[in-house]
């Protein structure tokens, strides 16, 4: 136990992030079971408008904040290094910091539940004014803005060693074109943090002076403006959304590639796209204030419609390396495959409501949960999974059993799309988001209750994956260094799981895919690329 | 190197080309003083790069093979250390402490002084 507290090994830091990331993910899970059994049918009391509101912001902070963002941070914790070649992060006791400062910041956030006057309920945007001190004045959204806090200056932080470690650490022959492309995509991570997360931080500290220090940042009887708020706010969460893909983007790839026995296709572009993703989400922050009047629709819904080809890019570079490929159809790969179909769906709606006209219609309404839960959720949570499946050999020295995971699988499918996409039809029929029970007008119910079915489903698939994660622990098996043969880089190239400094023997670098040279030395290329 | 200096060349160069676009679409003075902040902002880094370029050698960059390097040292990488977790738990307890109970502030803030101490004696 104290090892673990003490512990400023990369490894160990990636570990504590993704268990306490997926501790927050069955949380906001529970939440989200909780907020579709009050809205399973029409005119239900189960639980208060201000429970439910408690609920809603807690599920969503939760998940944004603290898991899948976080979930992505520790897996590039325990890859990175690795994949460069390199003993640990550039700053191993700055990794541990932020590490401790995430955790006690999520801990903080839902601390508020034990306040008198409960837990943040302003929502995860926590909008001024509703988030002021006259609407929200009990100390549960005060510990939510602390909390948050402490989670951005972590994600600063954890920022600052995944920029450097590839720039700086890379071993011998690591150039920076054979790095893989989840390592470009967390340097493109990492350049967004640093220009976002500072705009999260300074906007929560202002509303803490708002709050408690006489401030009138966001008053308007003060000549304060709550536009100033949103426009801070987006300037973080717009590119907060692409944080949250971006490590994603770069598990896909890593997982397309082994299970479709190809090399990655289209290496240059996938790299550029991601920094052209990158670039792109800094400047389209507005599109989610389309409806304020405040804002020139025309210029973000442009460069809100151009970050569709970077992304498109890298959708026709996954279906290219599948192209003729010998794909081979592991839980890890139906995950991926799950990814590409919910982010297709996430990706289009998102064109949707990029064009003013149709958000105006759309804004607030179930469509656009529908909407951001398909990019998030069937995205970057089924990547997540993906990812779990594909390195839990390399973390744990153990296969997650496959038979157990198909099932997951179909269950999360099954369940996800049966959730979200009678949503679609809800918003457009004008259901708005945010409120904790409904009349019974037409479709409504039947369309609820739908939902609320899937994310039974959800949920048992979930138990299943737990229960597959305990069973698949206690296996007594000896894995070889690369269990799912062909992988590619570094880390099928040492044990599993790896030693403290990740190489007994560091293999020769002369390729983007040392660890298949290594193995497969008959394929291996004369000439180094 | 060079292409790390390539990329913040290109993002200076975005950062300030889209600010320049939207303040000549929009006449928004927040959002351009955001997109501005995100150009000049690696500005910084550019000139660093630019200053530390020649002292500069990255292990890789180098085309010979690690068995050819043995026994270069690449730095020191520690293993355990107890303050970065107190680090973090005094930090919290401050932040805390100085919105909803000042008393703790102010032992959080002494135990903050403390563990700072600590952690330079450590980096020494």
């Amino acid at each position: 136990m104290i090892e673990w507290l003490v512990s400023t090994n990369h490894k160990r830091i990636g570990i504590l992030y993704m268990v306490t990331s997926l501790s927050f993910f069955a949380l906001a899970g529970f939440l989200a079971d909780v907020i579709r059994l009050q809205l399973s049918r029409p005119q239900l009391n189960l639980i208060g408008p201000h429970s439910f509101n408690q609920a809603f912001t807690l599920h969503g902070t939760a998940m944004i904040f603290l898991f899948i963002a976080p979930f992505g941070f520790g897996l590039a914790n325990y890859l990175i290094p690795i994949h460069v070649g390199a003993p640990d992060m550039a700053f191993p006791r700055l990794n541990a910091f932020s590490y401790w400062l995430f955790l006690l910041g999520g801990l903080t956030v839902f601390s508020g539940a034990l306040t008198a006057g409960g837990a943040a309920s302003a929502g995860w945007t926590a909008y001024a004014p509703l988030s002021d001190v006259q609407v929200a004045a009990g100390s549960g959204q005060d510990l939510w803005i602390i909390g948050l806090a402490m989670t951005s200056i972590s994600g600063i932080l954890t920022a600052i060693n995944f920029l450097v470690t590839p720039i700086v650490y890379r071993a011998p022959g690591m150039s920076m074109w054979r790095m893989p492309v989840f390592v470009w995509d967390m340097i493109a991570t990492a350049i967004m943090v640093l220009m976002a997360f500072p705009s999260l931080t300074v906007v929560l500290f202002m509303l803490l002076l708002d709050r408690h220090a006489g401030a009138k940042f966001f008053v308007i009887q003060g000549g304060g403006d709550p536009i100033l708020y949103q426009h801070l706010f987006w300037f973080f969460g717009h590119p907060e959304v692409y944080v949250m893909i971006l490590p994603m983007f770069g598990v896909v790839t890593e997982v397309v590639g082994v299970f479709s026995r190809k090399p990655v296709f289209g290496y240059t572009g996938l790299v550029l796209s991601a920094f052209g993703i990158a670039g792109l989400s800094m400047g389209v922050w507005a599109h989610h204030m389309f409806t304020t009047g405040a804002v020139d629709d025309p210029f973000f819904s442009a460069m809100s419609f151009a970050i569709a080809v970077p992304t498109g890019i890298k959708f026709f570079n996954w279906i290219g390396t599948m192209w003729r490929g010998a794909i081979s159809y592991e839980t890890a790969m139906l995950f991926v495959i799950g990814f590409m179909l919910n982010f297709l769906i996430g990706g289009i709606t998102g064109i949707y409501v990029a064009s003013p006209p149709i958000d105006f219609h759309a804004e607030d309404s179930y469509f656009l949960i529908s909407h951001f839960h398909y990019t998030l959720g069937g995205g970057s949570m089924f990547a997540i999974f993906a990812a779990l499946y594909f390195w839990f050999p390399k973390i744990w020295g153990r296969k997650l059993d496959e038979r157990m995971g198909r099932a997951h699988f179909v269950l999360m499918f099954l369940g996800f799309n049966l959730t979200f996409f009678p949503m679609l039809f809800l918003g457009f029929m004008g259901m708005p988001r945010r409120i904790y029970t409904y009349p019974a007008l037409p479709g409504w119910g039947e369309l609820n209750l739908l939902s609320s079915c899937g994310a039974l489903l959800i949920t048992l698939g979930t138990a299943l994956f737990v229960w597959n994660l305990i069973v698949s622990s206690r296996k007594r098996e000896a894995l070889p260094d690369d269990p799912w043969g062909g992988g590619y880089t570094l880390e099928w190239a040492t044990s599993s799981p790896p030693p403290e400094f990740n190489f007994d023997f560091l293999p020769p670098i002369r390729s983007k895919r040392p660890a298949f040279d290594l193995h497969y030395p008959q394929y291996a290329k004369d000439s180094p690329e | 190197m060079t292409i790390a200096l390539r990329m913040s060349v290109s993002i200076v160069a975005f950062g300030l080309a889209v600010a320049g676009l939207y303040w000549f679409f929009a006449r928004d003075l927040t959002g351009t003083v955001l997109l501005g902040v995100f150009g000049l902002g690696f500005l910084c880094v550019f000139a660093y790069l630019v200053a530390s370029r020649k002292k500069t050698r990255l292990d890789g960059d180098e085309q010979r093979l690690p068995s050819e390097l043995a026994g270069e040292r690449i730095g020191v990488f520690s293993i355990e250390s107890p303050w970065p977790v107190l680090l973090a738990l005094a930090s919290a307890s401050f932040l805390i402490g100085v919105v909803l109970h000042p008393m703790l502030g102010a032992f959080a803030f002494v135990a903050l002084l403390a563990v700072l101490w600590g952690l330079a004696r450590e980096s020494r």
